[in-house]
């Protein structure tokens, strides 16, 4: 079960109340619209699940916490008022509007169409639900995909059946991969039409079975204030992932009274929820490895994002580098000198450095990922491995640990940290840490730079990076600029690196720095793009214009597929097979001007062309108030370095190069 | 670690329209090829056999994964503790009259049962593990094999004797004793009815979808029920149990796919099972679905498109037989009992502990539901079931058939 989570959102609850109400007020001013006073709890769970499954373990502590947690719900429900009169019947859309009401949901993404206009009619009568009208169904996802990660609650977004749906598939993988808490809800054709390859049907519950972390096909309109409780509970309960709810249009018509005491009916999945409380011998085991070890490392991933204050205070107390994953970035503070940065394929030198030769391992959060470990024999070869992670899947799916704690992070640091603090065990790292420091000297992360005032990339972002100091959120697409902007922002908090790590799927940068727009309003968010990925959902352009969402767009322009080209010019002579984006006919050109796309959508934007004038550009963008685009030319020979190919190991580092020279 | 073995998963999942599918994804999406497969219904649960052949590390990371469904209750390998194993073969053979002593004299020694007769062929039922399903299948090759169809393997664990002598109820157990509640179900169903409110929409002219009112197709008929056959032709709308033959070749996901026809269309699989046939590399699907003369025929054409064979078999005079390995907690003073009703319905011991007794019982659908009935009241621990074979009779007779068929002869 995991409590970890559960009571950390409710620690957290007065702030969300803050942020909450201010920014429905903020989203209400330019629109009649009664708002009703209602709390937000981040946490959906069911306090007679939760007392089920916890009273095996029967810790008094615990029963505390479950108590306060039960509190907190009635609380909820409590305040909770509905439109309708209790035994009032009313339509299955207007059920299901309610139960998202009843979930805390304040923002939805929603596209309507023929199956799920229902719906749609039924949100314009709700109070306090405002829906995003992005421009793509794969925009809204990646959107929903944004709010989530920047605040930690579950994402929504509702599409309509057959091409609606089938939009959704891109960004329920990625949230898949990234373990994003989302709920998809789409329409469905009438029941009776299920089967008849009827207008706009797929599929979709069939088509994304192996995509998502569950999926629901609702033939009863009684089902639905379970089905949505149990899809948010799954969304985000163990590892989140996204969950898809399809909802046949008849069902949507059909009148019921609602019974919103339906237990949920999860006994098997709560039962398998990682334990709460973990092993004090397997901890004991950690500890005595940290003891004996001289060169252990933390390599921190996306499991840690909630646990960042734990990560920290592990790091302090043990004194033990640690080097992050694509996903784990920001968990701990960059300006930290313990901070080793990303490590993987495009990782620092240093970082792999560390991997390589350490003894001990301690793996929080991680799947292995193989972009992280290229040659799975060679990663980490010399040491002792401690995994810890909430899918018991991921552990010794990869690589062997030595110890596996199937657990939360949270926890399993707060016991190690406890135990830590209790005992002198005069732990001292430092010249293992000097030799890092060392390597840090020796390989820094560094750019060119060249006589003509032409813009390299890295120095765009490190340019944008000194002026937000980490304190803007921000989003990428996929690609060269992708790995530059995790290699050269300061990462310093959590859930401010909003990034498609597992899929890879470009055109996510725009949509997901709109959704986190509207997830926190009083935070800057800038989206660092390439050109193909930026013109993968350029539509949404529209969206935060009309939206009013201050989305500040950065492109870095170089007219190819950067990343491509890069292994074209390593491994395929260079060869340009496709990867060129601009106008064969003309290349001096910029090819597209998407200052015209901007212009169309009544967004700001600007073109800088050179170094001189970027910090000037830059600052304008930030300082001008709404969203705007701002196209930066780059040139296209950079290489993403440091850089290991694919299945290779540390020894291959490549660190030197770009594609002015000829490789054979 | 590389040596590649077989390994017997069972699962134990709840209710849903599409499981099957579900699990057969989780094979298939890695290119497993699951050997054989068997799917038990009990009211709202269906416990799977699933033999598969990888190394120690995949049926790991295949565990865990099936361990992340949401519906699945439990996981649990076979392949390495003491437990009963039985498959059921369906086997048609060539028989000319003058040999046919010869092949009599095989089927008592291999224990089997005819179960149909025809001017010259045969067709045997037998039960047993692999080893013995393939000695009697290669004995009989020289005869000349028409058709053959197995289960795909079941297992139960055997129980320790010495352990005491408390007979707890496994949680298992309640997937079955539902089987007496089922007035209670029906009270539940139709106070549903009382709550429905029979308002149907008001923005229906117009719609983006027109839907005639006149019923709501297969998905009236939701919940997965293993009495389903008990209702045969009964009821006024023309829904029955349609029981469907398929030959698939052998290649991972062919079984996804093959599900996937039945769950995007809303319909639920009574039974399937899934086992070799007579020919190398190639598989046959026996599977009982639910459904109307004519939604079925449309089910067909949809599978036709798929794969080899596919044939609906119910309007055919033919034997089906299903394959259960039940454990009903009996303490030494309770065992006469049991083995008196074992004996009525030629059930056969496969284990005995000082705690329970394991039943291997072969026959129709509704011979199983009768023997769990009469157990009930003892306790059952574990119910496994293959899914009904079915095989055509060469013979051209049916019981059912006949029995149909008497009234309008009398009218004559």
């Amino acid at each position: 079960m995991d409590f970890g989570k559960l009571t950390a959102a409710s620690e957290r609850m007065p702030r969300d109340l803050l942020t909450v109400s201010s920014r429905r007020f903020q989203c209400c001013a330019n629109r009649p619209r009664r708002c009703v006073n209602r709390r937000y709890v981040a946490a959906h769970s069911q306090p007679e699940q939760i007392a089920s499954a916890g009273a095996g373990n029967g810790s008094p502590a615990l029963t505390l916490k479950l108590q306060e947690q039960k509190q907190q719900q009635q609380l909820v429900s409590m305040d909770f008022q509905s439109r309708y009169g209790a035994t009032e019947p009313r339509k299955g859309c207007d059920v299901l509007v309610e139960a998202l009401e009843r979930q805390g949901v304040d923002v939805v993404f929603a596209y309507p169409g023929g199956a799920s206009m229902e719906i749609h009619q039924a949100l314009t009568r709700s109070t306090c639900i405002r829906n995003i009208l992005c421009r793509h169904e794969q925009g809204e996802i990646f959107a929903a995909e944004g709010y989530a990660k920047s605040s930690g609650k579950v994402g929504v977004c509702i599409a309509t059946s057959g091409p609606g749906a089938t939009n959704l598939v891109t960004g329920l993988a990625d949230a898949l991969l990234d373990s994003v808490p989302l709920v998809a809800i789409t329409g469905q054709v009438p029941r009776r039409m299920i089967g008849t390859d009827a207008f706009q049907e797929t599929p979709i519950v069939e088509v994304t079975r192996s995509i998502t972390k569950h999926n629901y096909l609702v033939m009863n309109v009684e089902d639905i204030p379970r089905v949505i409780k149990e899809a948010f509970f799954l969304a985000s309960s163990g590892r989140p992932g996204p969950v898809l709810v399809d909802i046949p249009k008849d069902i949507q018509q059909q009148f019921s009274i609602p019974d919103w005491s339906q237990k949920m009916k999860l006994d098997a999945y709560v039962q398998r929820l990682p334990p709460r409380v973990s092993e004090p011998s397997q901890l004991e085991q950690v500890l005595r490895l940290i003891q004996e070890a001289k060169r252990p490392v933390i390599y921190c991933g996306g499991g840690c994002i909630d646990s960042s204050e734990e990560v920290r205070e592990f790091v302090e107390e043990t004194g033990i580098p640690l080097a992050s994953t694509l996903m784990g970035l920001g968990v701990f503070p960059q300006s930290d000198e313990r901070c080793l940065q990303m490590l993987g394929m495009h990782g620092t030198v240093y970082a792999n450095y560390a991997i390589d030769s350490c003894d001990l391992l301690l793996a929080f959060g991680v799947r292995f990922d193989d972009r992280v470990t290229g040659k799975l024999e060679m990663f980490a070869r010399r040491a002792s491995i401690v995994h810890v992670d909430i899918d018991s899947a991921e552990i010794g799916k990869n690589k062997q640990p030595h110890i596996s704690i199937w657990s939360d992070v949270k926890p399993v640091l707060r016991g190690l940290n406890r135990m830590l603090k209790s005992r002198d065990m005069k732990l001292d790292f430092s010249a293992w840490r000097d030799e890092l420091q060392e390597q840090k000297q020796k390989f820094p992360l560094t750019y060119p730079c060249f006589d003509n005032d032409c813009i390299v990339p890295q120095y765009a972002i490190r340019t944008l990076a000194e002026i937000t100091q980490g304190n803007a959120i921000i989003s990428t697409g996929v690609g060269q600029h992708q790995m530059w902007a995790a290699q050269w922002c300061k990462h310093e908090e959590p859930r401010r690196w909003l990034t498609s790590g597992g899929l890879g799927a470009m055109g996510f940068g725009l949509p997901a720095a709109l959704g986190a727009a509207a997830a926190s309003p009083g935070i800057p968010v800038v989206d660092i793009d390439g050109d193909g990925s930026f013109i993968m959902n350029i539509q949404e352009l529209a969206t935060i214009h009309v939206e009013k969402l201050p989305v500040k767009i950065m492109v870095l322009n170089n007219q190819h597929l950067g990343m491509v080209v890069q292994w074209e010019d390593r491994f395929y002579k260079a060869n340009r097979a496709h990867t060129y984006l601009g106008d064969p006919d003309a290349e001096a050109e910029i090819y597209p001007d998407f200052r015209k796309f901007a212009d169309a959508c009544k967004v700001p934007s600007a073109r800088v062309t050179r170094k001189s004038d970027l910090k000037e550009a830059i600052l304008t963008m930030l300082q001008t108030p709404g969203p705007y685009l701002l196209d930066v030319i780059v040139p296209h020979q950079e290489h993403v370095l440091p850089m290991i190919p694919g299945g290779a190991s540390f020894k291959d580092i490549i660190t030197e190069g770009d594609g002015r020279i000829k490789y054979e | 670690m590389l040596r590649i073995q077989r390994y017997t998963i069972s699962v134990f999942v709840g209710d849903e329209s599409g499981m099957i599918n579900r699990i057969a994804g989780v094979f298939s999406r890695r290119g497993y090829n699951i050997e054989s497969l068997a799917v038990g219904l009990n009211r709202d649960k269906a416990l799977f056999t699933i033999v598969v052949s990888g190394t120690d590390r995949v049926l790991q990371q295949v565990m865990k994964q099936l361990y992340k469904l949401v519906n699945v209750r439990k996981v649990e390998d076979l392949s390495k503790k003491p437990r009963v194993e039985r498959e059921l073969m369906l086997l048609k053979v060539n028989v000319p009259a003058a040999q046919r002593t010869e092949v009599l004299g095989l089927v008592d020694i291999f224990r089997a049962r005819v179960v149909d007769v025809a001017e010259d062929s045969l067709t045997l039922e037998v039960t047993g593990d692999a080893g013995k399903l393939a000695s009697l299948e290669r004995r009989m090759t020289k005869f000349g094999i028409k058709e053959l169809a197995r289960t795909g393997k079941i297992s139960l664990l055997r129980d320790k004797s010495e352990e005491v002598v408390a007979p707890p109820i496994l949680p298992q157990a309640t997937s079955v004793s539902s089987l007496t509640k089922v007035s209670d179900l029906e009270k539940q169903a139709s106070e549903k009815v009382v709550t429905h409110i029979p308002v149907t929409s008001s923005s229906a002219e117009g719609d983006v979808y027109a839907v005639e009112s006149d019923d709501e197709g297969v998905w009236s008929h939701q919940v997965l029920d293993p009495d389903w056959g008990d209702v045969e032709a009964a009821e006024p709308n023309g829904y029955m149990s349609h029981t469907l033959s398929m030959v698939v070749n052998d290649a991972p996901g062919v079984l996804n796919r093959v599900t996937g026809v039945f769950a995007r269309r809303g319909y639920n699989i009574q039974s399937l099972a899934v086992g070799l046939s007579e020919r190398q590399g190639i598989s046959r699907i026996t599977t009982v679905v639910p459904g109307t003369d004519e939604s079925i025929r449309k089910l067909l054409h949809q599978l036709s498109k798929l794969i080899d064979v596919v044939q609906d078999i119910t309007h055919l005079p033919f034997a089906q037989r299903e394959l259960m390995l039940i454990k009903i907690s009996a303490l030494p003073s309770a065992r006469r009992d049991i083995l008196d009703i074992a004996n009525v319905f030629r059930a056969k011991i496969v284990d005995l502990s000082n705690r329970s007794i394991t039943l291997e019982l072969t026959g129709d659908l509704e011979k199983m539901a009768a023997l769990q009935h009469l157990l009930e009241p003892y306790g059952i621990l574990e119910v496994a079931r293959t899914g009904r074979l079915a095989l055509v009779r060469d013979s051209g007779v049916d019981t059912k058939l006949l029995g149909q068929l008497q009234p309008l002869q009398a009218s004559y």
